[in-house]
């Protein structure tokens, strides 16, 4: 699991990258049972696409900043109730939210919090066709990523959701 | 209370984020008095609404949450007033006993 190069610390740190979906939930849990055994901190990290908030731009949903105010608000929200559902909402868990590319945004986090490993669904919320294209968050993770990942399928009974 | 509001937001077939973006920007846009119905079906805007609301003056007026779609009405405050939860909110068509 933590990467053989790196000295084996007391509480590992664990990186949970969540869109809301079914698969990151499947996730979160996986991370929660890894951290449970091993005592390790989890930290949970939403990422705004910098390409949904341009979209909203363009579409005349508000200035740049009143944009980003409602999408931070709502995402703050939107964690602690996921968080809420997986009974994570205790001590031991981080959050964090920001806006940016997310393959890139999730790197910079996994190196600002010196992420033993990094816990991601395998299919988020991205459309199904540009990701069979071009790829999942995910897969483009791990093209830059040099900290192991734990890639979690989805459940058989999430069918494509 | 006005029979119509001044204006209607149909966010029916739209989910949040947009849901919130489009709630803020009318709400932005509106005057001080003027009122706004929103009629929608996504469980997680009805849900969360009035914690996207909370920068913003408004006083709820009517909430028809119990059937889909729902109907939200408000009527937006002042900049500096406090967020006014009126005496005459009520939810219509509930079917509970009273």
């Amino acid at each position: 699991m933590p990467s053989s190069s790196r000295p084996a610390r007391e509480r590992p740190t664990i990186l949970v990258p969540v869109d809301f979906s079914l698969c990151s939930g499947t996730a979160l849990g996986k991370a929660r049972s890894w951290a449970a055994e091993h005592g390790g901190k989890i930290v949970v990290l939403h990422v705004i696409d910098h390409d949904f908030v341009a979209q909203c731009i363009r579409e005349h949903l508000g200035s740049e900043n009143e944009i980003k105010k409602t999408l931070f608000l709502n995402a703050k929200i939107r964690l602690r109730d996921f968080l809420r559902g997986e009974d994570m909402d205790g001590d031991g868990v981080e959050t964090a939210v920001c806006e940016g590319i997310p393959c890139i945004e999730i790197n910079k986090k996994a190196l600002a919090c010196d992420a033993d490993m990094i816990v991601m669904g395998s299919r988020g919320h991205a459309d199904e066709m540009k990701t069979i294209f071009f790829g999942s968050t995910t897969e483009r993770v791990l093209r830059f990523i040099r900290r192991p990942v734990l890639c979690v399928p989805p459940k058989e009974n999430h069918g494509h959701k | 209370m006005k029979a119509a509001a001044d204006r209607i937001l149909d966010l029916r077939g739209m989910i949040i984020p947009v849901t919130f973006l489009k709630v803020t920007r009318a709400l932005r846009e509106m005057k001080a008095g003027e009122t706004i119905e929103i009629v929608g079906n996504d469980p997680e805007t009805r849900r969360d609404l009035f914690k996207i609301l909370q920068t913003f003056s408004y006083e709820l007026l009517t909430m028809n949450n119990k059937q889909i779609p729902y109907r939200i009405r408000l009527i937006k405050g002042r900049p500096n007033d406090a967020i006014v939860k009126s005496s005459r909110t009520r939810e219509t068509h509930d079917p509970r006993p009273r």
